[in-house]
């Protein structure tokens, strides 16, 4: 019987018959493609089988993750891929389009697979049956892994295992990947195929999809409908109540989104509450390794590259990369559950009239721990014009970076009010997201205009999530932040501490005033060792070594004193003092001016700036042992104090607003492919930094000169 | 389709001819898809989901955004889109089990 046309894929799947079909892997290697439904299960099943052994990276030329691994069947090795989840061969996002390509072997550097292996949803047979009709007729060895038997058994559904796999024409292994459960099998099976590979023979009710007219859609759901139907029995009813009971309350417009913000705060404060504890051991891990170096690298300017720049400039980034991992873990966790696919959907509406779909708020979420990881997950969004919206704003949501900053300046504003303080932080949170809700709505009216695609998202029934695989997915996300990110923040920690160090002061370059001071204090520590020795002397042991220590203190003041005087005269100070006029009518002065100049481009590195160029520990009669200390005490040459509270909030604001993160902005134009975009970041946070503080500042001053608020 | 074993045979009636979108539904009504108004590539979406001619669908959830079973999965839908799917009432339905 002559094939109809309408047999053949619909146009957007056509077969890459311009393009060399990738035969043979790099080394001669099988290949076996793990496909299926999005929720199939597809990933936990990748994970169990391979372990920590498995590596991600990016198809060529797309920003489309997948996951490798070599892999042993017993009598070969090769290749499991993970492809991209995907409901159906004619594909429409970027992901499922590299996905069927891969299928097909058309992507360069993956070859085409020896075996393809479906995993299907036991539970959702008729759906995922239509993903394996396509697969089955591409005439490649072909395995189905009917995975989740486990909710199979739990609900009573029967499925004919013998007369599936003669409807389909290929084998048909039952597995659980989250009980491990039919994981020798399905080897086994991968195993036999690779020795003899086998073609599906495709039964003619598969081949005569084509011949009905209208929408082949329908002739293969037809098809699939028929092999359920004799191979199982129907769903029981009673199957998913609970989920539908749960979603009454998760999907309801009012109690959803507050369940939802609920979630939210949960989250947050488990990160912040147990990453303190793995911040704790790093911070001290660096500042002992930083002790370790200083007693074996003479001191100098390679052991100040090596402490300063960087470790330092790591460690202050490695510091967070336990709540980075934590919220890895939380979001891969319920994301298995099913529960995000609720998020999205109550989310949804609230977002569209920000012209953001319901899917931009996880990227959103993750924001708050770190821009960088959030702008890779924005990857779920389908839409170009929507994704890059959200690309655009998730650096306004207040990530960890700024939070000690956010706790110097509160700190100035409110000492000890630690309701007050709760408060501030809080309104800074809320600040960073309603201004980039606002700018997601701009951007939407103007560079990306376009209406945001609808929301069509599956929710599947809720499940158990598998510990093991968030914990590989997590570590696995670890890998690549700290490939990612920490390749760039080594050569900005260096290039920044070049910056702070370069050029050298020389004792010559002081001023007469400097010379002073510091031959004062030199006189005066080389005074208090005199006294000391002549009290030891005279048997007052006591008060020998009160005076010595207080001789270190001075030498340690001089000290300080020094490195303040050598910042200023660096490029970093020299650029701080440049920019002092445009900061000026935001109430900040050259200190403050300097430490945005050096946090540019990583936003905590003000706390310790500020901390040199205030010169704690400085103090001629007074010693300041803290920052808070000097801050607070710090004037202007007429003497009038620089933080008060209008100028401390100003800095506040500018901190929520700015953009001062180059592993964002390099993040940025990974993703996008083009500069204009990390430039506009750039651009319009710097500006809306400015301007908002600058606002700021004039407001809080009538409002003081009035009498107002002192918060 | 399974003919309803009931005593009434269903009189072919406008009833059944009558098509809306799946928004009108009532809630837990199953009902058929018709027609989908919606650009190519979002048609393209909800068909490999299940949503196409022929196909059963029911409302489970009214409001914004919707939800629909289809094909033993539920879905959520925008309304805006929701509006576009046509469907006519579904007026067999099997004893007890409803065939989404």
């Amino acid at each position: 019987m002559p094939i109809p046309p309408s047999f053949f894929p619909a146009p957007n799947s056509r077969e890459c018959q311009d393009r060399r079909r990738f035969k043979t892997g790099a080394v001669g290697g099988l290949t076996i493609a793990l496909i299926g439904n999005p929720n199939a299960g597809k990933t936990t099943l990748f994970n169990v089988l391979t372990g920590l052994r498995a590596k991600t990276s990016n198809f060529p030329g797309t920003t489309v993750e997948h996951r490798q691994s070599h892999f042993s069947t017993g009598r070969h090795r090769a290749l499991l891929i993970d492809l991209p989840g995907l409901y159906s061969l004619d594909a429409v996002t970027p992901e499922e389009k590299v996905a069927r390509d891969a299928l097909k072997g058309c992507v360069e550097g993956i070859p085409e697979p020896d075996c393809i292996v479906v995993v299907v949803d036991a539970t959702n047979l008729e759906r995922n049956l239509f993903l394996v009709g396509q697969i089955l007729e591409l005439k490649r060895p072909v395995i189905v892994a009917l995975n989740m038997m486990d909710s199979v058994q739990r609900e009573g559904i029967r499925i004919d295992l013998p007369m599936l796999e003669e409807q389909l024409g290929c084998p048909v292994i039952p597995v659980s990947a989250k009980a491990e459960v039919g994981m020798d099998e399905l080897v086994g099976c991968m195993d036999r195929m690779l020795s003899e590979p086998r073609v599906p023979a495709v039964s003619s009710s598969l081949m005569a999809c084509g011949a009905c007219e209208g929408c082949q859609y329908a002739a293969r759901y037809n098809w699939a409908e028929q092999v359920v139907d004799r191979c199982g029995t129907r769903v029981k009813q009673a199957r998913g109540r609970t989920t539908e009971a749960i979603d009454h309350i998760l999907t309801h417009p009012v109690v959803g989104v507050v369940a939802f913000l609920m979630v939210m705060l949960l989250t947050f404060v488990l990160i912040f509450w147990i990453a303190q504890y793995p911040m704790g051991w790093i911070d001290l891990i660096f500042a002992h390794s930083g002790a370790l170096i200083r007693r074996v690298v003479p001191p100098g300017l390679f052991q100040s590259l090596l402490v300063d720049g960087i470790l330092g400039g790591v460690g202050g980034m490695l510091v967070f990369l336990p709540q980075i991992c934590i919220l890895f873990f939380v979001l891969s966790l319920l994301e298995d559950t099913g529960y995000l696919a609720r998020a999205a959907f109550v989310m949804d509406r609230l977002m569209h009239r920000v012209g953001l779909p319901g899917k931009a708020f996880v990227p959103l979420l993750s924001a708050h721990a770190c821009a960088v990881p959030a702008i890779l997950a924005t990857r779920v969004i389908e839409d170009r014009r929507d994704r890059l919206a959200t690309i655009m704003i998730a650096p306004l949501m207040s990530c960890s970076a700024r939070v000690p900053v956010y706790a110097m300046v509160i700190a100035l504003l409110v000492p000890r009010n630690p309701l007050k303080a709760a408060g501030l932080f809080a309104a800074a949170y809320v600040i960073g997201i309603s201004v980039g809700l606002l700018m997601a709505l701009v951007f939407k009216k103007t560079l990306l205009k376009g209406e945001t695609k609808p929301l069509v998202i599956e929710l599947p029934s809720y499940r158990m999530p598998s510990l093991r695989s968030a914990w590989i997915m997590t570590l696995d996300r670890a890998l690549v932040f700290l490939s990612k990110a920490g390749t760039v923040i080594l050569v900005i920690s260096v290039v920044l501490w070049a910056m702070a160090t370069f050029p050298r002061m020389e004792r010559g370059d002081l001023s007469g005033a400097d010379h002073a001071h510091l031959d004062g204090l030199r006189m005066e520590a080389s005074r208090l060792r005199v006294e000391a020795s002549g009290m030891e002397v005279a048997g007052r042991a006591l008060e020998a070594e009160v005076a010595r220590r207080e001789a270190d203190a001075v030498d340690g003041d001089a000290a300080v004193f020094m490195q303040r005087r050598s910042l200023e005269f660096s490029w970093a100070g020299r650029m701080g003092r440049l920019i002092e006029p445009v900061m000026r009518p935001l109430g900040f002065d050259w200190k403050i001016s300097i430490g945005i100049v050096s946090s540019f481009a990583a936003r905590e590195v003000i706390v310790s700036t500020l901390s040199v160029l205030y010169g704690v520990g400085d103090g001629g009669g007074e010693s300041k042992d803290s920052l808070y200390d000097a801050l607070r005490t710090s004037t202007w040459e007429d003497g009038s104090p620089v933080f008060t509270w209008p100028a401390s909030l100003s800095l506040l604001v500018f901190y929520i607003l700015a953009m001062q993160c180059l592993p964002t902005l390099v993040v940025t134009l990974r993703e996008t492919g083009a500069w204009r975009w990390p430039l506009i970041q750039f651009g319009y946070m710097s500006l809306l930094a400015y301007i908002a503080a600058w606002i700021t500042y004039r407001v809080a001053m009538l409002v003081a000169a009035n009498g107002g608020i002192p918060i | 389709m399974i003919a309803s074993s009931s005593q009434f045979e269903p009189e072919p009636s406008e009833e059944s001819h009558r098509e809306f979108s799946v928004m009108e539904l009532a809630p837990m009504q199953v009902g058929i898809v018709t027609d989908l108004f919606a650009p190519d590539d979002i048609a393209g979406r909800l068909k490999s989901l299940g949503l196409c001619s022929g196909r059963r669908v029911q409302l489970v959830k009214a409001g914004d955004p919707i939800i629909v079973r289809v094909l033993g999965s539920r879905l959520g839908i925008s309304a805006r889109l929701a509006r576009s799917i046509q469907v006519r009432p579904d007026t067999c339905v099997e004893e007890g089990v409803a065939r989404t």
